[in-house]
């Protein structure tokens, strides 16, 4: 499976930008399903495509962290630049979601 | 056994896609698909965490262990919690053993862990084929060419 994105997502609406999102998305997790380094998951040609998309893809990856459908912190930190999940908390999955829906809520995302 | 039958043909008709010799070896899923945990940890005895030494700093790491994907660091990391490197796979009364599987390259990619019968059990990635498996022959699961 490949997809490939319109160089400009800026120009996209929202309805677009879901659509390629979740396209994305169901590539990365094709794809890794059986991946446990999150570093060869984050390399992932989709995945990288998800950061690419920028902030407008911070409410979509929300979403899927919410549905605990795959690991997308590395996303949401490399698009956000913040990491609201203190050091003793690392690798804790469920902490580390509690933590990213948190800081969304307090930034005003919606997803 | 887990799940209901039809998850358990989807899971395995998926894992036997990619890992082909599974499927003709007696192997049994053992806890439902999560991402809250991989290999790793399963073979560090915990399913609330998932361990790896990514450069983001996203996952856990024990202290001190350098954060990249080397045989060296994963030993490392096992050596925090007791164990020690051996020569062999067979079974001994009172040691629990792992199995690190790296690549030709020595970058790890998988581990496995014995289970108190001799038989081998691991983690297989984040979700959905993210079963515990055990199975008798671990090195067909990540066999070199």
């Amino acid at each position: 499976m490949t997809t490939t994105i319109p160089s400009r997502s800026s120009q996209l609406n929202s309805d677009d930008l879901e659509r390629i999102f979740n396209q994305l998305v169901r590539w990365v997790l094709t794809d890794t399903r059986s991946e446990s380094s999150t570093l060869r998951i984050a390399i992932h040609p989709g995945y990288q495509q998800i950061i690419g998309l920028g902030e407008s893809a911070v409410p979509f990856l929300l979403r899927e962290v919410e549905n605990r459908t795959g690991r997308w912190f590395w996303a949401l930190k490399a698009i956000t630049r913040q990491d609201p999940v203190p050091p003793s908390d690392r690798g804790k999955t469920s902490k580390m979601i509690n933590a990213w829906l948190n800081c969304g809520k307090e930034q005003g995302y919606q997803w | 056994m887990v799940g209901n039958n039809a998850w358990n043909a989807y899971t395995k008709e998926h894992l036997e896609k990619q890992f082909p010799r599974l499927a003709t070896s007696n192997y049994i899923l053992t806890s439902p698909d999560t991402i809250d945990y991989n290999c790793v940890a399963w073979a560090a005895e915990t399913d609330g965490e998932w361990w790896w030494p990514d450069p983001m700093e996203q996952e856990y790491c024990p202290d001190g262990v350098p954060r990249e994907e080397t045989l060296s660091a994963f030993i490392a990391a096992f050596q925090t919690i007791g164990y020690k490197t051996c020569d062999s796979d067979s079974l001994e009364p009172g040691f629990q053993k792992i199995a690190i599987y790296a690549d030709t390259q020595n970058i790890p990619k998988h581990i496995a862990k014995q289970l108190p019968n001799g038989e081998w059990t691991s983690k297989i990635g984040q979700f959905v084929t993210g079963s515990s498996l055990a199975y008798r022959l671990p090195s067909q699961l990540y066999q070199h060419p």
